[in-house]
């Protein structure tokens, strides 16, 4: 196995991983602060891809229009929070989970409806282009998707740590009770984080539009199983853990798959899953959520 | 006029009235029933694609049939088609016993994936309903000695032979070696244990069998291990959402074999992988049992009908075969003058058809002990803008082949 196979196989790893650590991100964000766990959070990465790929038939470049996109899905987020969640937020666990999991089903439906159960393939002109370096090559498209999902990522730390909103999102998700009585109002919180969160995934399905395809499943298909393996390796709730998992993973899975071959390429992260859980339970960050 | 003669005249009035609400209210009761097909098709998830274009064909086919008159010797019966998903094994199960309880399906066709097809087959056997197959690849379909099975579409072994044939032909003896690129579920352990068996007499020695799992994220590690075994030829099969994706991912990676990719059926075949791919499929080689450029009669003028309702997609993925299998299970359905599944078995067993709506692409239709449907050779063509045109064997050849593609 030659030196360049190795370093394209880690390099490549390492850009997937940055577009599973964005998903993971809006994950751990919900969870962190609403201690919900939202088994819908892949379909709203599939909802992304599909307004970049109409965007795009309209005529409008993905990347140019990944801000509005962003926008548009943080308030249907936020309202499907409101509708959906809050009425069941002081209710036990498990009903939270089933109604995320209904949400995945009604719009997996949804999609289907409006879209189609086909392939729609965003075919951008310079989708092949890449960059060399010696026996490497890789597409701007990866690139600019990594590029923009560590921004986004540094964005989304930014704004947790320095702005009054994302301080009261930390200070919700350390004691909601607490945070209450300082005259934060952690309903309007939570909502926000939903929308953010969720904003995020869509983002992510933007990044990676021209890169993959989308149909109405593609979400549960490929990206939710990383999301959520990354999501505890890098301690659930914590944003700078989910972010580092990420790349873990997608490296663990580049390698995995040069190695033992495609069908075992997640052997190796689920194998760390595993190792993680037995000796670290509570994930790299040893339960410390930031 | 006295009561007692008002009354017998008011009976029949009520009478007369009680007959024509019945009439009118249950109008099936004067004619005959319907003939109940079930379709086992996958309509949603990742073999959507295809179960969607397989379906447009059913509903033509069954229209035709209808228009022209039904089943004549069940008086003009209608065939009715009741649509099941076949996603996976428990889902085809749970449709085909669905399908014969509740609906009371005459016949089975179905189920696309060799996997599902396996499973659902050995249900409609012990229910005693005709099963016809003319969409899975698997030898193993027929060659469980199950007597309600009718398999029209080549068994995967003959994939195999016919691409080492043309190989060999098309390389004049210069491909030494190639590898498989093939999902890990029934049907791809079907093709590596073929390919396996077969590909060596002609002269072409397998140096890796590529495995990847249902729904893959990327295909990044396949082209590389590709790159570094460097194989003349690749082999591959796989769905129209994996094979766009894998199609993509060979672009950014620059990697082309030495002399060629060959697809096998399947996803190879479906439109929708052409346009989706568009240049990116030029020179592709796939290997099937029809194309619509086949020099069969009626075989344009059938694809062009389809393409009226398909919004311009060939008549390809399985919808050719199914499309057919229809037109089969009616004449057979018409011979045994009975909706009984026993008597539509044994009309299968004994068909032999040469001229009718299924001569676009089998000129005989007739079984085996098996149940099986044999055919000399598959075709081959190359895909060029989005087209496939048959270029092997010569016989039915428009175009010739260009070889070896390089990129």
């Amino acid at each position: 196995m030659t030196f360049d196979v190795i370093l394209q196989a880690v390099l490549l790893g390492l850009l997937q991983g940055g577009v599973y650590a964005l998903v993971a991100c809006g994950l751990t964000l919900i969870y962190g602060v609403m201690k919900i766990v939202n088994f819908a959070h892949a379909e709203f990465l599939t909802l992304g891809m599909y307004l970049a790929i109409t965007a795009f038939h309209l005529g409008a470049s993905p990347y140019l229009v990944a801000l509005l996109i962003f926008g548009v899905v943080a308030v249907l987020g936020a309202g499907i929070q409101s509708v959906l969640i809050r009425p069941a937020l002081q209710h036990p666990q498990i009903n939270q989970m089933l109604i995320t999991i209904g949400l995945s089903t009604m719009m997996i439906g949804a999609m289907q409806l409006i879209w189609g159960p086909n392939n729609q393939v965003l075919k951008l002109e310079w989708s092949g282009e890449a960059m060399e370096l010696g026996g490497v090559r890789l597409t701007y498209v990866r690139l600019i998707s990594f590029v923009a999902a560590a921004l986004i990522a540094a964005l989304a730390w930014w704004f947790l740590k320095h702005t009054r909103t994302g301080m009261a999102m930390r200070a919700a998700s350390q004691n909601p009770q607490s945070a209450r009585l300082m005259g934060i109002e952690v309903m309007r919180v939570n909502m926000i984080t939903f929308g953010v969160g969720t904003g995020l995934a869509a983002m992510a399905g933007v990044l990676i539009a021209p890169a993959f395809f989308a149909n109405p499943t593609f979400g549960t298909d490929y990206f939710i199983l990383p999301a959520f393996v990354i999501v505890v390796l890098g301690t659930m709730g914590n944003f700078a853990g989910a972010l580092i998992g990420g790349l873990i993973i997608g490296v663990a899975e580049g390698l995995g798959g040069l190695v033992f071959g495609p069908a075992l390429r997640q052997l190796v992260s689920l194998l760390l899953f595993v190792v993680v859980l037995l000796f670290l339970p509570r994930g790299l960050f040893k339960g410390k959520v930031s | 006029m006295t009561t007692h003669d008002l009354n017998p005249s008011r009976r029949q009035f009520v009478q007369t009235l009680g007959t024509a609400a019945g009439v009118a209210a249950f109008p099936t009761l004067a004619q005959t029933a319907d003939v109940k097909v079930g379709f086992l098709l996958p309509l949603t998830g990742s073999f959507a694609e295809s179960g969607q274009l397989i379906k447009q064909a059913v509903e033509m086919a069954i229209e035709e049939i209808n228009a022209s008159g039904g089943i004549k010797s069940l008086k003009g019966a209608k065939l009715v088609g009741v649509f099941g998903n076949s996603t996976s094994v428990d889902e085809a199960n749970t449709e085909t016993n669905r399908m014969i309880s509740r609906d009371k399906v005459s016949a089975i066709v179905g189920a696309y994936s060799s996997g599902a097809t396996i499973s659902s087959t050995v249900i409609a056997e012990r229910n005693k309903i005709p099963y016809l197959v003319p969409n899975a690849l698997a030898d193993e379909i027929t060659a469980r000695g199950l007597k309600f099975v009718f398999k029209t579409v080549p068994h995967f072994s003959q994939y195999a032979i016919n691409s080492g044939e043309m190989v060999a032909q098309l390389s004049g003896g210069q491909a030494k070696t190639c590898a498989l690129v093939r999902e890990n579920n029934f049907f791809g352990n079907v093709v590596s244990r073929e390919f396996n068996k077969h590909i060596g007499n002609y002269g072409l020695k397998l140096v890796k069998d590529n495995v990847f799992p249902t729904n893959p994220t990327t295909f990044e590690d396949v082209i590389l291990s590709l790159k570094r075994d460097n194989p003349d030829i690749v082999f591959a099969s796989g769905e129209p959402s994996s094979i766009t994706l894998l199609f993509k991912q060979l672009a950014e990676l620059k990697y082309w074999p030495k002399m060629g990719w060959v697809g096998l059926g399947g996803g190879y075949t479906n439109p929708t992988t052409w346009s989706n791919l568009g240049k990116q499929g030029d020179g592709v080689i796939v290997i099937n049992d029809w194309f619509p450029d086949i020099k069969l009669p009626g075989a344009r003028e059938v694809n062009e009908r389809f393409k009226k309702r398909s919004g311009g997609k060939d008549m390809l993925g399985n919808a050719n075969t199914t499309y057919a299998g229809v037109h089969i299970l009616r004449a057979a359905i018409e011979k045994a003058a009975s909706a009984d599944g026993v008597a539509i078995r044994d009309a299968l067993a004994g068909l032999d058809l040469v001229l009718g709506p299924q001569s676009f692409m089998y000129e005989r239709v007739k079984f085996d002990n098996t149940g099986f449907m044999p055919r000399t050779t598959l075709v081959a063509a190359q895909v060029t803008g989005g087209q496939p045109k048959v270029i092997w064997p010569t016989a039915y050849q428009t175009t010739k082949a260009v070889w070896p593609v390089t990129r």
